[in-house]
């Protein structure tokens, strides 16, 4: 596990901008100026981009903005102007598809690379508050202001077959009876789960696919934000005085409603304002509030390790990313585009921009196969058994060589006998016409014949 | 070389230039002999690689002089090799060419870097246009050279030099593919170019254009083999890379793609309507621009076109349809533009021609045009299916927009699709829809999926009668599924559901067998799906359908799935044979098919809506493929035991690793804290005992129980009763006394008394405890063990201050422990009475098939 870093904004105003600390020394790594996103607004795209919507609060043309910056060189944001000021921002898994909610109930969905925007509804009446993606990412949450919770499918949401039409959400319901301030989803197919809390002081927790009512659990405290551990064992809900409850998350229970009683559960006190937002990472659990600080938990022991103070402004959100992200060199690097302002239909048949296959390996690391051992041993086989073409060539010119060889050879053999033949004509004329000296010249010339090949 | 110089063993260095040295003596052929026996070089090149015998070096080689025997020995060797390869014997050229493909995989990296560029000279002008080499020389040379840049493209230093020799390389192989040699050469040739595109793509690049239109023409005309095919598609499919920029990709891609509609438009002629065609082309190029050039920049590879026969033109569309697939799985450098829309709107025009006359066109076509191409249809079919895959796996979740569209198409397909093997390749889309797409899918998918599956699966659910499954069938599955069985007896329809099928088996079985009985292949199919859709989608609860007839899908599933892993089963084990003949053929066992019902069962035992009322058959099938030693389906029954277990036994994990002493577990933090409720609350609200209540639900039975205990065991009523806790003991007896010592010596001798009848008389049920691996009551075992270890009323102060020592913090938590129980010893005893209540309860019989059965009426 590598050294993680803690991402905090406010939404004091643009100059309190975005702030990095090292989770686990409290160094001040990075500040990125000009930011100020409401609560919801602020993520981290495959842990390169940071993204976060922008309420221009004080005179501003045409609502907010949503705003991108890639961690490896923060100093070029690239701000996006939405059709109207945009709250809550979620992301999928991959970092593909960005969705928004507005305070006018209406919600949209980009696809980051590209900058489509691939539909644009009206979720809700009242604002929305936050909205969340399921593990798969093929579901969205949207939470609203009057506590109506709805879940939509994202597959019939971005069918371009019904582009214009009006979407139905898988389903809804108002059992909220307050604004719903935090959605999470648990992992696991088996049991997926939605969990809820309001401001009317109860977390709720549902089936993520009937939306059935599974528990109710009663907090003494408005509730502002909620957690899960990632053993998914333990429950935070942060309320809006300050403390945090820490519960087991029992979905497993057919209990439909309790109050959580005081003594059931773990009560941390730490912060003296509003709970904003809580995380886990590998150091603990991280809580954001309004007092102007984060605070570092242990969670065995449930004490604050360490108190991270952001003197801008009351802290809103925060992310955790690892450290590498900000200096690590990506072999491809995540592209984002802007964010467009109105839907094209036209564009949504345009072709995909996309990366094939990216894998985690360099290119390097292509490994090839020998061929030539297989090729023998299969050669070898057409060899002895004649059956192919190219074999029988083979054998055919080898032969032919061979022959030619042969033919070399005789014609050899031939030039040699006939030499030796006419040496021996010559001996015998030799002998025949001078006798006397022949016995001895022949052994002379046999010696010299001999020696000579 | 001394007679006895001996080795030490078969690892010693020296045996290796020995070795080296008899080969090339003995084995490898020469200049002066004939080659008599092609044979002998296979044993030289598994001599060679068995004992890497032109390594040059070892581990353990610290013997200068040896490594220099050595080193001259592979030199010699490398001398020999030269002078065959330059042999005027075409046998023997085509041996040393073999034999320095072979060496250029096993020898040392030194000796590569230092040569392979005079190997590569060598058998560069074996591949060179030379009129005496037979084709068997230069294949193998294409093969020899392929081993070379394969090891070059290893070495990161020496791109540029492998990229310089490459290039030379190039045109001559290009020269190959253009002229007219046999197949054989074409494949070295091709297989050669898709090495050096691997490794030094670049070196391609100033043949772009011809290499495109040498492949090209290759796939156009109709002269290849399937296999060979399909390696020109990879080739062309990998050509861009060479360019790595955008828009050569998009520009193959549209080239691709435009070429196969224009074919399409031959092919499909009078099978479908003009339209279709036209707008298949109008997606591909937009209105204001102008066609891209054809593929392989000849035109008169569309003129040719004309004159050919239907089997060829669909051959090069299945086969360009494999190299966009292949486009679209590679990796490639930078982002590119997928266009979507032609290739989904191709991928539609093919899968809806099914070979019937379209209306308006009927005199077009005659009888034998449509057999011809219907012949050729299912593989046409085949490899839509298989680009559809491709762009699923290449566009990952970008694919949302159309996903809805895909679902489509394949509901429409689905429904007139009974060729087996296109079934299969459906379900294999499925699988890959559900898992990429996750639950939403599932809710678009879901009926659709298992209503094929169960038309699929129908000759499995109906196999009774053939053997003695019929009988087993009747009584081993649980009592519901006889239940429901036998009431839907009273209406005969058979309109869908396998449970009237089922039914009207049992009453005319010899009906099914005139059915479509289904190959094991597709059964395995459909079962894989089924498995995907439950492990995607378990969740989906049986109330979760909109409509009416969706309703009970789970359930339905569920008891289909038992049935067939039954019925699959039942038969005993089949072998897992693996055919000796015929290794290309694939083909699906009986034993796959067991494999996979019994994946899909474990599937649906593990994501279930209620607890299983078939568990226990279930539990019986996996525990028999157990005994199967050796196979597949005994490795797979045991993991599927493993996961069980958890549902057989629910039970909370010990919250605290005893043999532990720090604890860094988040959820174990908690719990140091959280047990306090335990003792100061109702039961109903604790969180520690729910899981106690589904198996002891009533109170009456747990106090009678409790008095029993006390009865029996004569049960103190004092605090130290913990001490006598036998896992209290296990954890640490010698701090337990202690802890006794220092809380209330007064009582020692009592309590050692009363702990230690409580552990002689109740020592069967201790016992017990453990033999059951410590059953549903162990969490409170636990929870009472940790909240005593370490202290359920931890206060605040007292967890900041973390420097108390272990054995410090324990003696001050006992006590809290203690004060804490004292106040509500009730509770404490009922759970404590109950413990051991379950246990006697159990006593004597076994405990497993008691929690099936009691399940489901507990519900």
């Amino acid at each position: 596990m590598g050294r993680e870093a803690l991402v905090v904004c406010s939404d004091k105003s643009m100059g309190a901008g975005i702030t990095v600390w090292d989770i686990d020394t409290g160094d001040h790594l990075l500040h990125i100026p000009t930011c100020a996103s409401p609560p919801h607004g602020f993520l981290c795209l495959r842990n390169q981009v940071l993204v976060a919507s922008q309420i221009h609060k004080h005179g501003s043309v045409g609502g907010g903005a949503i705003s991108s910056w890639h961690l490896r060189k923060p100093q070029a944001p690239l701000r996006s102007y939405p059709i109207e000021a945009i709250g809550p921002i979620a992301c999928t898994e991959d970092g593909v598809y960005l969705a928004g909610g507005a305070p006018s109930g209406n919600a949209y969905i980009w696809e980051v690379t590209g900058g489509r925007l691939l539909k644009n509804w009206s979720v809700h009446k009242k604002s929305i508050n936050c909205m969340e993606f399921s593990d798969d990412s093929s579901l969205l949450i949207c939470g609203s202001d009057d506590g109506m919770i709805s879940i939509w499918s994202m597959i019939s949401l971005l069918d371009i077959a019904d582009f214009g039409n009006l979407p139905a959400p898988l389903c809804s319901s108002s059992e909220h009876s307050s604004a719903i301030t935090g959605l999470l989803t648990t992992s696991g197919s088996l049991s997926s789960v939605l969990v809820s809390c309001s401001l009317d002081g109860t977390c709720k927790i549902w089936d993520l696919v009937t939306g059935t009512l599974l528990q109710n659990r009663v907090f003494p405290q408005s509730l502002t934000a909620i957690a899960v551990d990632g053993e998914e064992q333990l429950l935070l809900s942060g309320s809006a005085d300050g403390t945090i409850f820490v519960n087991l998350l029992n979905i497993g229970l057919s209990k439909v409603s309790y109050t959580v009683l005081q003594d059931q559960q773990l009560v941390l006190n730490g912060h003296n304002g509003l709970i904003t937002a809580m995380t886990f990472c590998n150091a603990g659990l991280v809580s954001a509030s309004e007092d102007c600080s984060a605070c570092l938990w242990d969670v065995v022991n449930w004490v604050i390790i360490r108190r991270f103070s952001h003197q801008k402004g009351p802290i809103t959100n925060l992310v955790v990313i690892p450290q590498t992200s900000l200096v690590k060199q990506y072999n491809r690097i995540f592209h984002v585009s802007l964010l467009e302002k109105y839907p094209h239909p036209s564009n949504l048949w345009k072709e995909i921009n996309t990366p094939l296959s990216p894998s985690s390996f360099e290119d390097d690391h292509v490994t090839g196969e020998f061929r030539s051992t297989a090729l023998l041993n299969q050669q070898i086989l057409d060899l002895e058994h004649g059956r192919t073409e190219a074999a029988i060539q083979m054998k055919l010119e080898t032969s032919m060589e061979n022959r030619l060889w042969a033919t070399r050879m005789t014609k050899h053999v031939m030039e040699i006998n006939k030499h030796l033949q006419t040496r021996l004509l010559d001996l015998m004329q030799c002998r025949l016409l001078r006798p006397d000296s022949a016995s001895t010249q022949m052994s002379k010339k046999l010696k010299v014949e001999y020696s000579s090949p | 070389m001394a007679v006895f110089d001996n080795f030490i063993n078969m690892y010693d260095i020296k045996l290796k230039p020995r070795l080296l040295r008899t080969l090339i003596k003995e084995h490898v052929p020469d200049e002066k002999h004939p080659f008599r026996n092609p044979s002998e070089l296979s044993k030289v090149v598994s001599m060679i690689k068995t004992h890497k015998l032109l390594g040059e070096s070892s581990m353990e080689a610290t013997d200068k002089k040896q490594v220099e025997i050595w080193t001259s020995t592979v030199d010699a060797w490398v001398e020999r090799l030269f002078s065959l390869v330059s042999s005027s014997m075409p046998d023997k050229r085509w041996a040393g060419i073999c034999l320095l493909g072979v060496t250029c995989q096993e020898c040392s990296d030194e000796r590569f870097l230092a040569s392979y560029s005079v190997w590569f000279h060598k058998l560069l002008s074996h591949i060179q246009q030379s009129p005496g080499d037979c084709h068997f020389v230069k294949v193998a040379s294409c093969a020899s050279m392929s081993d070379l840049f394969t090891r070059l493209g290893g070495f990161s230093n020496v791109k540029k030099e492998g990229t310089s020799h490459a290039g030379k390389l190039i045109q001559y192989l290009l020269q190959l593919l253009t002229d007219d040699y046999s197949e054989a050469v074409w494949e070295g040739a091709v297989c050669l170019l898709l090495t050096i595109m691997t490794f030094f793509p670049s070196s391609i690049h100033r043949h772009y254009d011809s290499a495109e239109a040498a492949i090209a023409s290759k796939i156009i005309s109709r002269r290849s083999s399937v296999h060979m095919l399909k390696k020109f598609s990879h080739c062309l499919a990998l050509l861009p890379k060479s360019r790595g920029d955008e828009d050569s990709w998009s520009l193959m891609m549209q080239k691709i793609l435009l070429t196969i509609n224009v074919h399409l438009n031959d092919a499909f002629q009078g099978l479908e309507d003009e339209t279709r065609c036209r707008e298949a082309v109008r997606l591909l190029v937009a209105p204001a621009k102008s066609h891209p050039p054809p593929l392989g920049g000849q035109n008169e590879a569309s003129e040719k076109l004309k004159k050919r026969s239907e089997q060829s033109v669909i051959s090069s569309i299945s086969t360009l349809m494999l190299c966009c697939s292949t486009m679209l799985t590679n990796s490639y450098p930078v982002q590119v533009n997928v266009p979507v829309r032609p290739l989904l709107a191709l991928i539609e025009r093919v899968l809806m021609v099914d070979g019937s006359l379209s209306q308006s066109l009927l005199p077009l076509m005659t009888s034998m045009q449509q057999e011809l191409i219907c012949s050729q249809l299912p593989s046409l079919h085949l490899h839509s299916l298989e680009l559809l895959l491709s762009i699923i796996k290449g566009l990952r979740s970008q694919l949302l927009p159309y996903a809805a569209d895909i679902v489509r198409l394949i509901k429409v397909y689905l429904k007139g699709c009974t060729l087996p093997e296109l079934r299969i390749q459906v379900y294999l889309v499925i699988k890959v829809l559900l898992i990429s797409k996750g639950l939403g899918m599932v809710v678009y998918f879901a009926q659709e999926v298992i209503d094929n599956a169960i038309i699929d699966l129908d000759s499995l659910i109906h196999d009774i009668g053939n053997n003695a499954s019929s009988d087993a069938y009747r009584k081993a599955p649980s009592e519901s599924l006889l239940k429901s069985s036998r009431r839907k007896r009273k209406h005969g329809n058979r309109s869908g559901s396998f449970e009237e099928h089922n039914d009207s088996v049992n009453m005319e079985p010899e009906v099914f067998k005139k059915g479509r009985t289904s190959s094991t292949s597709l059964k395995i199919a459909a079962l894989e799906a089924i498995e995907c859709l439950l492990s995607v989608g378990g969740s989906l609860r049986s109330e979760s359908s909109q409509a009416g007839n969706q309703k009970f899908w789970r359930s339905k599933i569920d008891n289909l799935l038992m049935i067939v892993a039954t019925n699959a089963c039942d038969g005993g084990w089949a072998k897992e044979e693996k055919s000796v003949f015929g290794p290309n053929e694939k083909t699906s066992s009986y034993a796959d098919l067991q494999l996979a019902s019994l994946r899909a069962l474990l599937a649906a035992l593990l994501s279930p809506v209620v607890r299983p009322t078939y568990l226990s058959q279930a539990l019986d099938l996996f525990r028999r493929g157990r005994q199967e030693t050796g196979t597949k389906l005994a490795e797979f029954c045991v993991h599927a035991l493993l996961a069980l277990e958890v549902l057989i036994h629910p039970r909370y994990l010990p919250l605290v690793d005893p043999s532990q002493t720090s604890i860094n577990c988040i959820s174990a933090g908690l719990n140091f804290k959280l047990p306090e409720n335990k003792y100061s609350h109702d039961k109903k609200q604790n969180p520690f005992l729910v899981n106690d209540e589904s198996w002891n639900q009533d109170g009456d039975e747990t106090d009678y129980l409790l008095t029993n205990v006390e009865k029996n065991v004569n049960y103190p009523e004092n605090p130290n009763e913990t001490s006598g806790d036998p896992e209290v003991e296990n954890i640490d007896p010698t701090v337990g006394s202690s802890g006794i010592k220092d809380s209330e010596e007064q009582e020692q001798q009592p309590a050692m008394a009363a702990s230690d009848h409580f552990v002689m008389g109740d020592n069967k049920d201790a016992v017990m405890v453990d033999a059951q691996l410590s059953m549903e009551n162990s969490p409170q075992e636990n929870a009472i063990c940790h909240s005593v270890n370490v202290g359920p009323g931890r206060t605040e102060e007292e967890s900041a201050n973390s420097e108390i020592t272990p054995g410090k913090d324990f003696r001050v938590d006992k006590d809290d422990g203690l004060a804490a129980r004292s106040e509500n010893p009730i509770i404490f005893d009922s759970m404590k009475g109950k413990g051991s209540a379950l246990e006697l309860d159990d006593e004597g019989m076994d405990s497993f098939p008691d929690i099936i059965d009691a399940e489901p009426d507990s519900d």
